[in-house]
């Protein structure tokens, strides 16, 4: 259902660093690159703008100075000292000025290449070495820049010409009057066909020094030097090629290249672009300049001159593809980059996290050792300083420490002289201790085996009857604990010892039962012990009787005056009947710590036989009349008819009441009052509040006297061995200090329970509570014996 | 006059005895042992017989065995007069077929004296 949490922390480590790294890849593709070209472009605009300006400046420059210098050296013709002092053919143009008022010209009609040569060279040579003082790039010469040169005086008439001198005058032509006039006469780029080139004309004034009109110089500059010039601009620059560079007059007619000079394409994509000011532009246009390409271009365009009525532009064109390659290469580059990052921060991520997987891995297969018992598994740490190193040192340690405190488990529980064994739910012996296999006389381990197998019961008294061990199979199914008490663990040997068996089932913390674990703890030494002490209280209470049946025997012949003794006087009585008295509680002490060693060893016989309480209450009280009528005191007995009679032994009932009932007799004062009743109690509420009952219904026998009471501080001690209230002691009756605590070793014995209620000097209240179910017989060789 | 026969090796507690039944009219002859008591029974067999358990020589148990074995003696009421009150001992002279059993520090003379009267009357309106 949910992929993920099946997945393993490497999966999802993976995943995670694969979906980040894609994440940061597509953004920086889909804005990054975007944004990236949308700066590119703009530097590029800028760039080419500046490409533009520097082309400007420079074509600008190229036809300012020259010029300029057509309108310099119409002075140059006036004064010029090389014109003068030359040789022959230099001596005809000596005196310009004479010549030029004259019109007298002796080369007149002649083709003079000379004065070309002259001027082309003087120029051209000038202009050279202008451009190198301005520094602006020239390559190599630039031959032909005037194609042709014609000088006219004043009049109009051709004075000197580069070629063959016509004879017209220039002075109808409109470049001479405006060159008069202004000065200086720009016309249009056209085609000479002399020169068979493109060339600008050029028409400025001749003044003498005082200012005076001497005639008008006109020059064809050639275009060609310019549109090298122009054609040479991608070879100048390298790094962005141009795929266009059109110049553009005045009027938008296109002076360069001149094959587009008709191009109606080329004219009507001019006529879209502004050309107002010298902003650049980028289009996209199927390309006007050469058909088959159709990319994109950045187009740029700036003034190229402005000078009288010469106003230049120039439109450069940059493939947009070009330009932007960078770009690409960028994108490219970030896409390599950005590839080669995924995969080697995936194989640094996969080793990093390998290595804390792997590691991971170990510290599970040692947890997992640990879990199936093997506790000497530790996790290998090495010098590794990181949480993972600090989590396995702490593994470790808390391993060591459960190790330890095993080990401590395992040496108590080995070397424990009680048999331990742990058996799983289904209730094979996981764990058997040593004493355990000797007590079972089992060589072989008995490890995995079901304990039924090797635990066998029986009972005590008779061998002969094996004891259910349902008391195990119980705390495998509830959750439970319970002793069972002298039974006898049968073993392979067949020899059976003497065991208290304590069992408990084991708990994990969701209150599931994970097994049970069976304490055995072999008897022999207390029961012999038991035994021992039980045989010196018989024998001795025996070697007592004797010397005791002797004085109670004399003391009785003495009061009753046997073969002819006299009987004895009132005084001598009194003190025989002290003697004969206190015999009678030497013996019955003897009884009684006959009856406690019986008790504590648990081995009395308990007979059933169905009893009347009632009638055995009858009879004990009958024992007690005489000291009833000597106090006076008035008993009350009240038997609720519902008192069922159950299977009890009567003689032990009647131990009971007589110790109860003796202790209101003799701690009720002369005129007391003794109330007695017998109850059936099925209320669960109130047997609910007995402790340590567990029947469900129960008779209860009360026993209320108005007597002397037992002091509050002396009430936890009322069934202790020999207890003796503070109180009672100081009058003369007589008590064993047995009594009670006899009561109470016979009440726990049958599952009954005995209570009390006592206030000082007000009297006290004892409850006996027998079980429904009466007393279970058990044989033994010692009954209990009635004290009276 | 009945005889009783009192074997007890406390002669103390023997020789008040004897007193206490002479008063009561019995012949009382007095052994310490199981021995002399069945060398007594050869010559005279007495109405009842007062038995001790723990005596030196043959102890009551014996005694009562040999007593059981010899048809003339069996139908002799015997007391198990003794200081021994466990169970195993009492239900084990009861199967010998004892008339009686008291645990001499718990009774009185009188009490024991009342029981051969009892035992003495009983055989003689049989």
């Amino acid at each position: 259902m949910y992929p993920l949490s099946s997945m393993t922390i490497k999966q999802k480590s993976v995943l995670a660093v694969f979906f980040v790294l894609t994440l940061s890849i597509a953004i920086l593709v889909l804005v990054a690159v975007p944004m990236q070209k949308s700066i590119m472009e703009r530097l590029i605009i800028t760039s080419t703008n500046s490409f533009v300006q520097k082309q400007l400046d420079f074509v600008g420059l190229l036809v300012q100075y020259r010029v300029d210098y057509v309108v310099d050296h119409s002075h140059i013709l006036n004064t010029s000292p090389i014109l003068l002092n030359s040789n022959n053919e230099f001596d005809k143009l000596s005196n310009v000025q004479e010549i030029l008022d004259t019109g007298d010209i002796s080369w007149r009609g002649d083709e003079s290449p000379l004065i070309k040569s002259v001027m082309d060279n003087v120029l051209s040579s000038e202009l050279i070495l202008h451009f190198k003082d301005v520094g602006t790039p020239v390559q190599g010469t630039y031959p032909n820049i005037f194609s042709e040169v014609f000088v006219s005086n004043k009049y109009g008439a051709v004075v000197a010409a580069s070629n063959k001198i016509t004879d017209y005058n220039q002075s109808d032509e409109q470049w001479w009057q405006e060159a008069k006039e202004s000065g200086l006469y720009i016309g249009d780029v056209a085609f000479d066909e002399s020169s068979n080139s493109y060339s600008l004309t050029i028409a400025t004034k001749i003044v003498d020094s005082d200012g005076d009109f001497l005639g008008v110089l006109k020059a064809f500059l050639s275009m060609d030097t310019l549109f090298e010039t122009l054609r040479n601009y991608d070879i100048v620059d390298n790094d962005y090629p141009s795929r266009d560079i059109i110049l553009l007059d005045s009027k938008q007619n296109i002076i360069f290249p001149r094959e587009y000079e008709d191009n109606s394409v080329v004219k009507t994509f001019l006529s879209t672009v502004d050309l107002s000011n010298g902003a650049a532009s980028t289009d996209t246009l199927r390309s006007p300049c050469v058909e088959e390409h159709e990319e994109s271009c950045i187009y740029s365009h700036g003034h190229l001159i402005k000078f009288k009525n010469l106003e230049w532009t120039l439109v450069v064109s940059h493939e947009e593809d070009i330009l932007l390659s960078s770009l690409k290469e960028f994108r490219n580059v970030v896409v390599i980059m950005t590839s080669s990052l995924i995969i080697f921060s995936l194989l640094l991520f996969m080793t990093l996290l390998l290595g804390i997987t792997d590691r991971l891995f170990d510290l599970l297969s040692v947890i997992q050792k640990v879990s199936f018992g093997d506790t000497s598994a530790r996790v290998i740490v090495g010098n590794s300083k990181d949480e993972l190193g600090k989590l396995s040192s702490g593994i470790n340690t808390m391993l060591d420490s459960i190790m330890r405190s095993k080990v401590l488990e395992n040496t108590i529980l080995q070397h424990i002289h009680y048999g331990v064994a742990i058996i799983s739910p289904l209730g094979v012996i996981s764990f058997a201790n040593e004493a355990l296999c000797n007590m079972l006389g089992q060589t072989t381990d008995i490890i995995g085996i079901k304990y039924e197998q090797v635990l066998k019961f029986s009972n005590i008294i008779e061998p002969e009857i094996y004891v259910s061990d349902e008391f195990i199979t119980d705390v495998l199914n509830k959750i439970t604990s319970a002793t069972k008490k002298d039974i006898y663990l049968v073993n392979k040997l067949g020899t059976s010892i003497p065991i208290e068996c304590s069992v408990a089932s084991i708990v994990d913390k969701d209150s599931s039962i994970i097994g049970g674990v069976i304490i055995i703890k072999d008897i022999t030494e207390e029961r012999r012990i038991d035994r021992a002490k039980s045989d010196f209280v018989s024998i001795a209470s025996h070697q007592l009787r004797t010397p005791l049946a002797s004085i109670r025997w004399y003391a009785e012949a003495l009061l009753n005056g046997v073969g002819g003794i006299k009987k004895p006087t009132a005084g001598q009585k009194d003190y025989i009947e002290v003697i004969y008295d206190s015999t009678i509680r030497i013996i019955n002490l003897v009884n009684s710590l006959l009856n406690v060693s019986r008790l504590e060893v648990g081995t009395f016989a308990v007979e059933p036989k169905e009893t009347v309480l009632k009638e055995v209450m009858s009879e004990v009280l009958e024992g007690m009349k005489p000291m009833v009528e000597q106090k006076s005191l008035s008993i009350n007995k009240i038997c609720d008819p519902k008192v069922p009679n159950v299977m009890m032994d009567r003689e032990i009932v009647g131990i009971i009441f007589q110790n109860i009932v003796s202790n209101a007799v003799k701690y009720t004062r002369q005129n007391g009052k003794i109330e007695i009743a017998g109850t059936f109690v099925t209320d669960p509420n109130i047997l609910a509040k007995i402790k340590n009952y567990k029947g469900k219904t129960g008779i209860l026998v009360t026993v209320k006297d108005d007597g002397l009471g037992i002091p509050l501080k002396q009430q936890v001690e009322v069934f202790s061995k020999l207890f003796r209230a503070d109180n009672v002691r100081t009058l003369t009756e007589s008590g064993t200090g047995l009594g009670l605590y006899t009561t109470k070793l016979i009440m726990d014995s049958i599952g009954g329970a005995v209570w009390f209620e006592s206030e000082e000097n007000k009297g006290t209240t004892f409850y006996i509570l027998f079980p429904e179910g009466g007393m279970k017989e058990r044989e033994s060789s010692k009954k209990l014996q009635f004290v009276e | 006059m009945p005889h009783i026969l009192i074997v007890e090796d406390e002669v103390v507690l023997s020789n008040i005895m004897r007193v206490r039944l002479e008063d009561e009219k019995y012949k009382v002859t007095l052994v310490e042992n199981g021995q002399d008591a069945l060398k007594v029974l050869e010559k005279n067999i007495p109405d009842v017989i007062l038995l001790d358990l723990i005596m030196p020589d043959m102890d009551g148990f014996e005694f009562l065995k040999e007593i059981k074995n010899v048809p003339a003696y069996q139908n002799i009421p015997v007391i198990v007069s003794t200081n021994l009150n466990q169970e195993e001992d009492i239900s084990r002279v009861k199967s010998m077929g004892v008339t009686d059993y008291v645990v001499k520090s718990d009774v009185t003379m009188t009490q024991l004296a009342d029981k051969v009267t009892e035992i003495v009357k009983r055989k003689t309106t049989k």
